[in-house]
């Protein structure tokens, strides 16, 4: 038996997106590191378990950047969404597989965000939030978005319940 | 009664109050030094006294509050003017706070809860007012009722045609104070110490003149050590005494009422419709003794207890025997039909998935014995009690689907029975999990997510069938 899959997919667009924000993340650890080593450097104890110490943080930096790049595409495959009239679905993880169903009317209220590399892309990301958890669409299209928003908000305005 | 109002006058003393405290270190820190009774000692001492009073004047002026049919509003502020407005609908809870001193005036402190907001302060809070003002709040709240409700609404608003009762007696609170855990924790903290050290050292013993004064010194700081234990537990008893003295539940028409304190008197009322779930707990020693907890799961903030941040549970029934305990429920709660549930356990035969990672102590505990031989008895030690709790973890895991909207699931949390009931409803959203080599045995987890307080409470279950989750799933999704 296959693992059911959601039918909705963002823009294949996303996984640049994800891709120059890996590299940004690494790069940041990386000047991190570096500035580390350098004040390890003056202050003249680079020696002994500091050596090790560092080498373990660049290999474990080098390591988790090149294992997140190869699992682009599977994150790409597994992150999926469904909007029915009575709930949103949001499926997620290749390894540790996670589908959240949220029901329409529980929603609180919805929030988008845009960062640098999603705007480059004309993508948003969509936040759901419950009263008490929050949820992620990472990419959508900004049309999209704008338009599943207002959808949600008129789906939420039929169904009232309260907290 | 919607007009605009001060709080009782006898705020500005507990605003007056609590600026002292707060600074009571500087005074502390006056006495130590002996610095109380000089010239700079009194002028620092009326100072902070000063202080404390214009701005205890302060807040007493430029706070105001107003309740009408619809909200009520609190006022703040001179400069940035704060207005706060709960219409009555959003009211999660109502909280009443009463010291014995505060009796004669007919005064009360009230805080009320919704569920917004991300600090751990209530809403709004009224340090003091006259009770005719939560008389008001009540009548207006529950305007929508039928007219017996607001015909009673005077003084007597407890007793009622459609009530229920449950009284905890003191010798059940006693209980409920001696079966407290971290009692016991003390206790057998005071048992292995005493058990560990004391017997070793009598059969060490020399008649030696030097040692046997050594040795009495020893034990006498041994037992100044016991008896400061024994003192503390005494005293988490007697506060526990003092804090659920009198404790009272009580049912009118669509709102609960919990009563409880000796000194202070806190009563809280909890619209029936607010209530987001019940947790039933037993601990084994309380499984011994047939008595359950049960707590209620509340939207609204519950306030954290001191410097700890701890949240206070919310008891509606804090110690009930098992027998009495469904009857009880269903009696205070009709709407919620209380039987006693039939939990089908899921998660049987499946203990391998439970102990897998738990396992690695083994290795772990024979590394570390090349270090320490203590280090790797205590490594053991650790993992026996996790196998354990797992054990019952994957023994007493499971469900009910009691109703079409209400689902009841059991868990183990730290050797405590625990089950919680909870309306479809009011669940916020629902998971199921599993990864990449569960899913081909077809197991997964499933966790349901529920507002309490200020943070989300997830209630999960662990490596069960796939057939369940997805039995549980229909049930959330409500396509049956």
């Amino acid at each position: 038996m296959d693992y059911p899959l959601l039918p909705k997919q963002m823009p294949e667009r996303i996984k640049k997106v994800w891709k120059k924000s890996n590299l940004v993340t690494t790069g940041i650890f990386l000047i991190i590191g570096i500035g580390v080593t350098a004040f390890l450097n003056w202050l003249d104890v680079l020696e002994g378990v500091w050596v090790w110490s560092m080498g373990i943080y660049f290999a474990v930096v080098l390591i988790w950047s090149i294992i997140a790049m190869l699992l682009i595409p599977y994150r790409y495959q597994f992150h999926r969404y469904e909007i029915t009239p009575e709930d949103l679905s949001f499926q997620d993880g290749y390894i540790f597989r996670t589908i959240t169903h949220v029901p329409i009317n529980r929603i609180q209220h919805i929030e988008t965000e845009q960062g640098p590399f999603l705007r480059k892309e004309k993508l948003m990301e969509i936040v759901i939030h419950t009263a008490a958890s929050s949820h992620h669409i990472s990419g959508l299209d900004v049309e999209e978005a704008v338009q599943l928003r207002q959808q949600i908000i008129e789906l939420v305005k039929v169904a009232k319940e309260d907290v | 009664m919607s007009e605009r109002k001060r709080f009782h006058p006898l705020a500005v003393f507990i605003y007056l109050f609590k600026g002292l405290k707060s600074w009571s270190f500087a005074v502390l820190l006056l006495v130590f030094n002996g610095e109380l009774m000089t010239l700079f000692g009194l002028i620092a001492l009326s100072a902070i006294v000063l202080l404390s009073l214009i701005q205890a004047l302060w807040k007493y002026f430029s706070q105001t509050y107003q309740i009408s049919s619809e909200k009520i509003i609190l006022y703040r502020g001179v400069f940035r003017k704060r207005e706060t407005d709960i219409p009555y609908e959003r009211i999660q809870t109502i909280k009443q706070r009463q010291w014995f001193f505060f009796k004669p005036f007919g005064v009360i402190q009230l805080l009320i809860e919704t569920a917004g907001g991300e600090s751990t302060q209530a809403e709004a809070s009224m340090p003091a007012v006259n009770i005719e003002v939560w008389e008001w709040i009540e009548k207006y709240r529950q305007g929508d009722q039928p007219e017996s409700e607001i015909h009673s609404a005077g003084l007597e608003m407890q007793k009622e045609s459609s009530s229920a009762d449950y009284t905890v007696t003191n010798s059940q609170i006693v209980l409920f104070a001696l079966t407290d855990l971290s009692i016991m924790a003390t206790l057998i903290a005071v048992i292995i110490f005493i058990s560990e050290f004391i017997p070793e050292n009598w059969i060490t013993t020399t008649t030696s003149m030097a040692e046997s004064l050594l040795r009495a010194g020893w034990l006498a700081s041994l037992s100044i050590l016991f008896v400061s234990l024994v003192f503390v537990m005494l005293l988490s008893l007697l506060r526990t005494f003092i804090q659920y003295y009198n404790f009272q539940v009580n049912r009118t028409n669509q709102t609960l009422t919990i009563e409880s304190g000796l000194f202070e008197r806190k009563i809280q009322k909890i619209p029936v419709e607010k209530i987001q779930g019940l947790k039933i707990r037993q601990q084994p020693v309380r499984k011994l003794l047939g008595i359950s907890t049960v707590e209620l799961l509340l939207a609204g903030g519950q306030e954290a207890e001191g410097e700890s941040g701890i949240v206070k549970k919310l008891y509606i029934l804090p110690i009930i025997s098992d027998h009495q305990l469904y009857e009880t429920l269903s009696e205070l709660l009709p709407e919620w039909n209380f039987t006693r549930p039939e939990i089908k356990f899921v998660s049987r035969k499946k203990l391998w998935y439970f102990w897998k990672w738990k396992l690695l102590f083994i290795p772990i505990a024979a590394g570390l014995a090349f270090l320490n031989y203590w280090l790797a008895l205590a490594a053991v030690a650790v993992m026996f009690i996790l196998l354990l709790n797992s054990w019952l973890e994957e023994q007493h895991q499971g469900y009910q689907i009691q109703t079409a909207h209400r689902i009841c699931i059991q868990n183990i949390e730290w050797f405590s029975k625990v089950q919680t009931f909870v309306e479809r409803q009011k669940v916020q959203s629902f998971s199921e999990q599993t990864t990449r080599w569960l899913f081909p045995k077809q197991i997964g987890h499933i966790n349901l997510f529920i507002k309490t307080g200020d943070a989300l409470e997830v209630i999960g279950l662990n490596f069960i069938d796939e057939i369940d989750v997805q039995k549980l799933k229909r049930f959330y999704r409500n396509k049956d």
